[in-house]
């Protein structure tokens, strides 16, 4: 088979697992040896465990073409997979998971991408949990109004072309955007299905859903502010109606006692909307203060990389 | 017993030369002995060519002044094989980058160096995503062969007895003297020994060669596989060279002795590193060097580079100079001091020196005249 020639990037997120790490750095290894012409492994590190450190020192000796970046502090998975996004040098740049996405699927993402689209998003084959199954459409319809399309069962395995990664990385700040920014490049996108790996551990579910759906809410948009405004509305409008009620009451009705289990029902509503309002306020504070910070969205603390002794030539030379 | 000679040096590299030079000045008969047929094949030719004046070592105060120091004496000293034609530009990495540009300027004034921001001629063609700052700075390049040649011409001026093609092959201490073992590269049953006085192992990356040949302990030496690419500059960038400060970045310069750009990246120009050690097989780096496959990493560097300064996409490829780079192990973490010198290091009067950058050679010639009382005849 020939190898392509274009010069591959595959960005994973190191995985506190150290049993598993030797065995996938093989294996991306020789897959993409097989298949491409020149390739790097960026491997980023959230503060993984120092003997897990260790292994990879060592592993560096070993497997050509690693880079390994050690950020200072542990970050959400978005903002690292971004930093490896900035960090790589390769024409195509692939987004790959060691638990979730089995190593052959970059050769076959890589190669779609090569038919002329510039963002390929991977999406399972299989079916997901029924909570994760009832709430997903609920959540796909709030994030498609913020502009975050996303296809039915898409993973977080992804393949940009150079052009696409450009147009990410230079939007600004995007780290904490990643995910949405891919998909609003412009460029002609297109869907790989595959089918993941150990399919039923946990990522699938409800709560996973929901955070998720929640994290690419409020980093992308500040429409859910509008939202809560709106309900902060609503809920003056119905504690004024509600006043009214009560002066109303007072003139027509003698005994007041009546109301009492409204009266109960309705300032626990109000305050419930109210702390609702509050909580998204700290929320979006919060954001605005990370966001004013100079704080960088992440720090490396080192970079290493691979350091294999180079092959001899085979000594066949023939001396006249 | 009488020796042949005051001093012997091993090693033509730019070090050797200057060193035996500095020997036969002060009236000590001096043999040079080189294994290759011309001076200065090695490290000596295939570096970047970059005079030091400060700007490399914002981590260390004290290699920066000495840096600074030095400038002014070696372009003074080689004016003729100095190009200083073109305009220098340092710009600060964005991302990866162990100094801001706040503290580079900070930096450049502290050690007394021009830094000013550069105009829109070059930063229009710079990514600013990838780079904070662009600065205007001083710094030039030597010429390799003219410097080879100016130094020749000083060897025969002060009478140093140079030998090419000669590979020194073992020390011995004789009573007060050393002996050396010769052989001829070109017919190696060809084989003289010489006595001397003092002995100047002057040559970089195999000074642990000739260490183990003669049965004395190894110095900690950190070796690096380098490849350095040469490259015809685009236009815009013929008169210019830019350094990307200060991490894993790339840097562009002129080479003045093939008239290309010299191609560098901190990343790609190492492809592989070893330390000499006791417990791991000894590694010839200049046979390593000649027998390994050498698979170019310009394709990465290009990558890479392109990223902040896309007209970098323009450059054509010549070629590739291999070498290997000596360091010590210690100052990997802050970049000082890169010199050794290890007077009577396991023998009386066998002394080796190594310098990191070619103008360390006044660092190295002013230990060796502070140590002039046991380096002149015991
Ligand atoms: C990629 C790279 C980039 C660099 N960039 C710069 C830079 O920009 N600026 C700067 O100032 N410095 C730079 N340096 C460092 C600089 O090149 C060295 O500090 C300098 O050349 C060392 O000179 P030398 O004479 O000690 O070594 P060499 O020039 O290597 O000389 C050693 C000589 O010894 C000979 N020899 C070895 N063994 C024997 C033996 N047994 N018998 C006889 N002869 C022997 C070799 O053939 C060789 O000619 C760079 C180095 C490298 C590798």
């Amino acid at each position: 088979m020939d190898k392509l020639n274009s010069f591959v990037s595959v960005i994973s997120l190191i995985e506190d697992n150290e049993d598993t790490i030797e065995s996938y750095l093989q294996s991306l290894h020789t897959h993409l040896d097989e298949n491409f012409e020149d390739y790097e492994i960026v491997l980023i590190d959230q503060n993984s465990s120092q003997t897990l450190t260790n292994k990879l020192e060592k592993l560096l000796t070993q497997i050509p073409s690693v880079r390994y970046l050690k950020l200072a502090f542990r970050v959400h998975d978005d903002v690292a997979l971004a930093a490896g996004l900035e960090n790589a040098i390769g024409d195509f740049v692939v987004l790959h998971s060691e638990s979730e996405d089995p190593v052959d699927c970059i050769s076959h993402i890589v190669k779609q991408s090569l038919d002329g689209f510039d963002i390929v998003i991977g999406a399972s084959t299989q079916n997901q949990t029924i909570g994760y199954k009832l709430i997903r459409p609920l959540i796909q319809r709030i994030l498609k109004q913020i502009g975050y399309n996303v296809p039915r069962n898409a993973t977080g395995l992804r393949c940009l072309s150079r052009r696409a990664v450009n147009a990410v990385t230079q939007s600004g700040k995007f780290h904490h955007k990643l995910y949405v920014r891919i998909n609003n490049t412009g460029y002609p996108y297109t869907v790989f299905h595959y089918a993941q790996k150990n399919y039923n551990d946990k990522k699938r579910t409800l709560r996973n859903g929901i955070l998720q759906g929640l994290y690419l809410l409020i980093f992308n948009s500040t429409r859910p502010l509008r939202w809560m405004s709106g309900l902060g509305v609503f809920g003056s409008l119905m504690a004024f109606s509600f006043s009214l009620y009560s002066i109303v009451i007072h003139y027509f009705k003698e005994t007041v006692i009546e109301g009492w289990t409204t009266m109960v029902l309705f300032t626990s509503m109000l305050f419930m909307i109210m702390f609702m309002i509050l909580a998204f306020f700290g929320e979006y504070l919060g954001r605005l203060l990370n966001e004013r910070n100079d704080q960088n969205d992440y720090t490396v603390s080192f970079e290493k990389t691979s350091s294999v002794m180079l092959n001899e030539k085979r000594k066949n030379v023939i001396n006249n | 017993m009488k020796a042949d000679t005051d001093v012997i040096v091993i090693g033509g590299g730019f070090f050797g030369m200057y060193i035996a030079e500095f020997y036969a000045q002060q009236g000590k008969k001096v043999i040079l002995f080189e294994k290759e047929q011309d001076f200065m094949q090695h490290a000596s030719f295939a570096n970047q060519a970059r005079v030091h004046n400060g700007y490399h070592y914002p981590r260390s105060i004290l290699t920066a002044l000495r840096s600074r120091v030095s400038f002014p004496r070696f372009v003074d000293e080689f004016k003729d094989c100095i190009d200083n034609s073109f305009e220098k530009y340092y710009m600060i990495g964005r991302l990866l980058s162990n100094v801001t540009a706040k503290q580079f300027e900070l930096f450049c004034q502290r050690i007394g160096v021009p830094c000013t921001l550069a105009s829109r001629k070059i930063t229009s063609l710079v990514n600013p995503n990838l780079i904070e700052a662009t600065f205007s700075t001083v710094e030039y390049a030597f010429d390799a062969v003219k410097l080879k040649l100016a130094m020749l011409d000083r060897l025969e001026h002060a009478g140093v007895d140079y030998r090419l093609g000669v590979c020194v092959n073992k020390i011995t201490q004789a009573g007060t003297n050393l002996t050396v073992e010769t052989l001829s590269v070109a017919n190696d049953s060809e084989n003289e020994s010489f006595s001397a006085n003092q002995v100047l192992n002057c040559t970089y990356s195999m000074i642990n060669d000739v260490l183990t040949k003669s049965q004395l302990e190894p110095v900690a030496l950190k070796h690096e596989m380098t490849e350095m690419c040469l490259v015809e500059a685009p236009d815009e960038l013929k008169d210019k060279g830019i350094t990307v400060m200060c991490g894993p970045f790339f840097s562009i310069m002129p080479f003045p002795s093939e008239r290309l750009h010299s191609f560098s990246h901190v990343r790609y120009t190492p492809h592989f590193q070893w330390i000499d050690s006791k417990d791991s097989p000894y590694i010839n780096g200049h046979n390593y060097s000649s027998n390994i496959e050498k698979k170019s990493n310009w394709n990465r560097m290009l990558l890479d580079a392109k990223r902040y300064m896309p007209i970098l996409d323009q450059c054509q490829y010549k070629k590739s100079i291999w070498e290997v780079k000596t360091v010590l192990p210690r100052s990997e973490s802050n970049d000082a001091r890169p010199i050794l010198f290890k007077p009577n290091h396991g023998l009386l009067g066998l002394h080796s020196v190594m310098g990191g950058k070619i103008d360390n050679v006044y660092d190295i010639t002013l230990e060796l005249s502070k140590h002039e009382k046991y380096l002149t005849s015991i």
